[in-house]
């Protein structure tokens, strides 16, 4: 009965420590890039969902596990998002948002219907436009405008060999702890290792936007330089490894991940060139996870149609 | 035996809530939930849309076929709703702007209207049918109400237009998904509030050491004949032990089913 009940614990603990591992990096080099501001960010973030999950679960006659990890890796993932020098109450508000709102109602960081970090920075985004959309820091190539911001404008980047570095390395306007994309690859290798069943989504989510850059360039300049640009601008590759591989919200069946991988890639795109935000991954994050069960249910129903005997009774029991 | 008010207006409004519990008429509460203002507004014409459904439903309507009682409920709404909104956007001194132009015709098609008369209203007497229009628009308006506080304070940073001095004000609330996000928590807390679980049997004090149960196997007495009179405290405690009970045979026969399957 014992093993039973701490059973959500120990796989919540598994999946979320592996996030955090992968965490640290960009933690640590967004610590590199903006200093005490991004400490501050960071450990607001990280404290008020610890904080708000626990209150809150006892509050509501929860179980609180101290082990559960979600908690910490949601805080986290919502100050990677964040530019550095966001004011405390954006970060509280959109933790807040995210625990009481996505997380604690609905049973738990394994259970959410909703990946709750993108919700949480989606409600900060509708909130304080201005303030999450606002960058510090980093090397200029138009002003102080962030890669997104120049996407968006329809402007176009020349790209060098230096530019190209700062590019890939992060150390450019934009969200704190999202802009390395070389972070990224090593966070995709990881999961490759630790967790390949659920990097289906994502290579479908890339595959989505590296078509929609290549044959729908947004920039000036060439095909190439705009499949970089779209890539390594907002939170995209950040989306990919934290949010498309959310066990809560990933579909049961292997194509329904690639599916659904290739749906939120495509509204992602479409909303960068069509949204009044600069970085929608969130929201598109959001759409996908709205539509996850449905694409379960149709392929559950589908299977009953073209199957009989026992395993329709199987389908059923799926 | 007739209704009396008071229970019919204690349920109708709380326990069977037509927004939280039955979840009909969520639009006009979303659109409308934006301030106080609007919100009160809204509840004025709910109320006299429902009222006066429910009093024709309930005395000439009855004889009418159902599909023909639909579109009836759908023209009276309308021709309640859309003049007394635009009266009171254009008419009054209080100089409202609801902005719900586009959105009227979802709001005149009210379903606490079809529903309550469809449900109740032609199925009953006049006065009964009165107590539960009373009720339904009491329940809407009251979480329209609420809903219009909130939005209004966390939105704008007002109360009834009355600048409260926020610092900062979260746009996101004056969104419907503000209002869905308002509706759920105060659904969850009305079905905490009329959930009524079965109280446990007390509980017996800790002993400190195991219970030492002592069976008289040699007392020649026949198993069958042993007292099987149980006391109770209350009704409560016999029906929980019982719902266990039924609990425990279903769990054994599923046992047994499977076992057969294998």
């Amino acid at each position: 009965m014992e093993q039973k009940q701490s059973a959500p614990a120990v796989k919540s603990t598994a999946v979320f420590g592996d996030y955090l591992i992968m965490l640290i990096v960009p933690a640590v080099i967004s610590i590199w890039y903006y200093g005490t501001a991004a400490v501050h960010t960071l450990i607001i973030c990280a404290a008020s969902s610890i904080l708000l999950d626990f209150v809150f679960s006892v509050l509501f006659n929860k179980q609180y596990y101290a082990a559960d990890l979600s908690g910490l890796c949601t805080g986290l993932m919502i100050a990677m998002m964040m530019p550095a020098a966001v004011p405390a109450y954006v970060c509280v508000l959109a933790c807040a948002f995210a625990i009481l709102v996505i997380k604690i109602p609905f049973g738990g960081g394994m259970r959410a219907p909703f990946v709750p970090a993108a919700a949480g920075f989606a409600s900060a985004a509708v909130c304080f436009k201005d303030l999450v959309f606002t960058y510090s820091g980093g090397r200029e190539f138009m002003g102080s405008a962030s890669l997104g911001s120049i996407l968006q404008a329809g402007g176009s980047v020349r790209i060098t060999s230096a530019s190209f570095l700062d590019i890939f390395t992060g150390n450019i306007y934009g969200p704190m702890g999202t802009g390395c994309a070389a972070v990224f690859l090593g966070c995709i290798c990881f999961l490759l290792i630790r967790r390949r069943d659920a990097l289906i989504s994502s290579a479908a989510f890339l595959g989505a936007v590296i078509v929609f850059s290549l044959v729908l360039p947004r920039t000036g300049g060439t095909a190439l330089s705009s499949l970089l640009l779209e890539l390594s601008s907002g939170s995209l590759l950040f989306a990919a490894v934290f949010f498309l591989t959310d066990y809560s919200t990933l579909p049961g069946h292997t194509l329904n991940r690639i599916v659904y991988g290739l749906f939120t890639g495509i509204i992602c795109m479409v909303m960068r060139r069509r949204g009044i935000y600069e970085e929608p991954v969130c929201f598109a994050v959001i759409l996908g996870n709205a539509f996850s069960p449905l694409l379960d249910n149709v392929t559950d129903r589908l299977q009953v149609i073209f199957t009989s005997g026992k395993s329709k009774k199987e389908a059923y029991d799926r | 035996m007739k209704p009396k008010l008071g229970d019919v207006i204690a349920k109708g409004t709380f326990e069977y809530n037509p927004v939280l519990i039955q979840c009909v008429g969520l639009c006009p509460v979303i659109l409308a939930s934006t301030s106080v203002q609007s919100a009160l507004a809204m509840t004025a014409v709910t109320f006299a849309d429902l009222l006066i459904t429910s009093i024709l439903a309930s005395t000439v309507m009855k004889k009418w076929q159902r599909y023909i009682r639909v579109v009836f409920y759908l023209i009276i709404g309308m021709l309640i709703i859309f003049p007394i909104l635009w009266f009171i956007e254009n008419k009054t001194i209080m100089n409202m702007t609801l902005g719900m132009r586009i959105f009227l015709p979802l709001i005149a098609v009210n379903s606490v209207t079809a529903v309550h008369c469809e449900q109740f209203a032609v199925k009953n007497g006049l006065r009964p049918a009165v107590f539960d229009a009373i009720a339904a628009g009491l329940g809407t308006g009251i979480v329209m109400i609420l809903c219009g506080a909130l939005r209004e304070i966390g939105g704008k940073g007002t109360f009834l237009g009355y600048p409260l001095g926020v610092s900062f004000k979260l746009s996101g609330m004056l969104m419907p998904y503000g209002c869905l996000v308002i509706l759920g928590f105060a659904a969850a807390v009305l079905n905490k509030i009329y959930t009524r679980k079965p109280r446990r049997a007390k509980k017996e004090p800790v002993s400190s050491g195991p219970e030492e149960v002592s069976l008289d196997i040699d007392s020649g007495k026949d198993p069958e004949q042993i007292d099987m009179d149980f006391t109770f405290d209350d009704d409560e405690e016999y029906e929980y032990l019982l719902s266990s009970v039924n609990e425990l045979i279903e769990s054994f026969s599923m046992d047994s089913e499977r076992e057969d399957e294998q």
